[in-house]
């Protein structure tokens, strides 16, 4: 019974010629010429009727020519039933040729409009094609003028899209089951009517502790794997976002802390997060850090908390022969006032992750030139090895430009407990001194890039 | 100046030719860096492994558009309509290509050239 209702509807809808708030695709054929996919419906005898619209803009001269004639591809034997119809304009034409051979001028087997006129070169105009095809296949639709075929290409995915979203297939299925406007094959949330999509951002970040004082570069005073997965709607509108970090190891003998910043000043209140481990930090009512300009979140605030020292080595994990200790991981949930931002907005590709140094909150220590929280205690910049020149958006270097720590795409292979990354990794000299531009992928396990006894 | 003069001062400017080169070979060995200390890096170089990127990408239809690195990874995904949306990624320095899967099309990019309007 309601498959019989729904061909009704659609024999109402051809009938009536229906496209009124439908969903339709338009392609720019060059020349002032547009084709619009209106519909494509299914028939209750597995045959489908498309209706295509082509416009002109009414654009004048050598590069916007009358049409002489226009061509649609289709494979012989499968149309049926072609109609044209003026919708604006003085439009006119001669006969629909059936094809399926079009003669030399078209590129491509299907039927013709031929004979057409007074759409072009200053006329602004438009027709409507109908016909029935018994298949949905890949079609180019030719809008010849002067001796441009003008074409453009509809593909099967255009012509599902189109039947789809018009709910005008033969199938019962909902193609869009959460109604979000994300149809359920581009939906990663399918039943979920808020969340269409996700970004993921991954890497891993590596610290040294003893900033503002120079220290011995192994890289692994703090090593964290990352993912941050944003998740948004068909609207590109975050939702919220999902940050993931595993900490590898530290060895060190301060009790660092760990959070990141988004690098817009955007409201607190726009935002809530669970999922810390704080012992002795405090945070707002909503999981953000107060006192801050930025939305703030703090992972931990204890590294020896959430892993225990094992007993001998220093610090965790960057010893061989020390007992191994299984990574944590901190996942922070954190929710966004709906609709309100893009990726884009929130700035999650720059995060700004720092640490905190042995539970003194004011001692950050962010990646090079990233901007310290409002809690830094700005008179520690300056002193000892760093070089950061606040007015000059200068931070976290030496005086030979030499970072406290160091971001890197993938997961990073750590040096030993006092082994200097250059030694470990054979090409990060040659990367740095040339500003970047050589061995660009240093961190790789490829021949001849580092020394595998040095990394842990 | 006789022959056999003629040729030791040959042999002697290629052999003095030859010690230079293998001087300046031997130098640059001896100023492979091998501390953190010694590493020269200019004032500008800010030790990003990635780039940013800001994509500005056109599409016909309301339909997501994914982006792939060339190891078939997804970078990222957005949401594409008529409209021009800019999309902002990051990716490895050392990678140069993208790939836009849109509404069955896959198109290659270069990170340099970053609109495209699909149709």
């Amino acid at each position: 019974m309601k498959r019989i209702l729904k061909n009704l509807l659609i024999a109402l809808l051809i009938i009536s010629g229906y496209n009124a708030s439908a969903t339709s695709i338009t392609k720019s054929n060059g020349m002032g010429y547009t084709t619009t996919l209106q519909n494509v419906i299914c028939n209750s005898n597995s045959t489908y009727t498309i209706q295509m619209l082509v416009s002109h803009n009414g654009c004048s001269g050598p590069s916007c020519k009358e049409l002489s004639h226009l061509s649609i591809q289709a494979s012989p034997g499968s149309y049926s039933n072609i109609q044209v119809q003026k919708i604006s304009g003085k439009f006119t034409y001669g006969s629909i040729a059936l094809g399926p051979n079009l003669g030399a001028s078209t590129p491509f087997q299907g039927f013709k409009v031929d004979g057409t006129g007074n759409i072009g070169d200053g006329d602004p105009g438009s027709f409507k094609v109908t016909y029935t095809i018994t298949s949905l296949q890949s079609q180019q639709v030719s809008a010849k003028a002067g001796t441009s075929f003008n074409i453009v290409t509809f593909s099967v995915v255009d012509f599902n899209y189109v039947m789809m979203n018009n709910n005008t297939s033969c199938s019962l299925i909902n193609y869009d089951t959460d109604g979000d406007g994300c149809l359920d094959s581009n939906d990663t949330y399918p039943n979920d009517s808020l969340r269409c999509y996700n970004t993921t951002k991954s890497g891993s970040l590596a610290f040294e502790d003893l900033w503002p004082s120079r220290g011995d570069y192994d890289f692994n005073d703090l090593v964290i794997d990352y993912t941050i997965k944003s998740v948004a709607n068909s609207n590109n509108k975050v939702i919220d976002i999902e940050a993931k970090f595993i900490v590898k190891a530290f060895g060190a003998g301060y009790n660092n802390g760990f959070g990141f910043q988004l690098p817009n000043s955007l409201p607190q209140s726009n935002f809530s997060v669970t999922g810390y481990k704080l012992y002795n930090m405090t945070v707002g009512s909503n999981g953000l850090e107060n006192g801050q300009n930025k939305p703030t979140f703090i992972a931990f605030d204890k590294s020896f908390s959430i892993m225990r020292h094992p007993g001998s080595s220093i610090g965790v994990n960057t010893t061989p022969g020390a007992p191994y200790v299984t990574p944590d991981t901190i996942t922070l949930h954190i929710s966004v006032k709906p609709n309100t931002y893009t990726i884009s907005d929130l700035g999650v590709n720059n995060f700004n992750p720092f640490i905190f140094i042995d539970g003194v909150r004011s001692h950050e220590v962010h990646l090079p030139n990233y901007s310290p929280t409002s809690l830094v205690d700005m008179s520690l910049f300056g002193t000892f090895e760093d070089d950061s020149k606040p007015s000059e958006g200068r931070y976290y270097v030496t005086k030979n430009n030499i970072p406290w720590s160091i971001n890197i795409p993938e997961t990073f292979d750590y040096p030993k407990e006092k082994v200097s990354i250059i030694d470990t990794y054979t090409k990060f000299a040659d990367w740095a001194g040339s500003n970047g531009e050589q061995y660009k992928d240093w961190y790789k396990n490829l021949t001849g890039y580092r020394n595998t006894n040095s990394v842990y | 100046m006789n022959k056999h003069t003629i040729l030791a001062l040959i042999i002697s400017v290629s052999i003095l030719t030859s010690c230079k080169k293998n001087f300046d070979v031997a130098q640059t060995k001896d100023a492979k860096v091998t501390s953190m200390n010694d590493l020269k890096v200019s004032s500008n170089f800010n030790w990003k492994t990635t780039k940013e990127i800001s994509l500005n990408l056109t599409g016909y239809a309301k339909a997501p558009v994914i982006i792939k690195n060339n190891k078939d990874q997804i970078v990222a995904t957005s949401m594409l309509s008529e409209l021009p949306t800019e999309i902002n990624i990051s990716i490895p320095s050392c990678e140069e290509k993208l790939f836009l899967n849109y509404m069955g099309q896959t198109i290659e990019i270069n990170s340099t050239n970053t609109t495209y309007k699909f149709n």
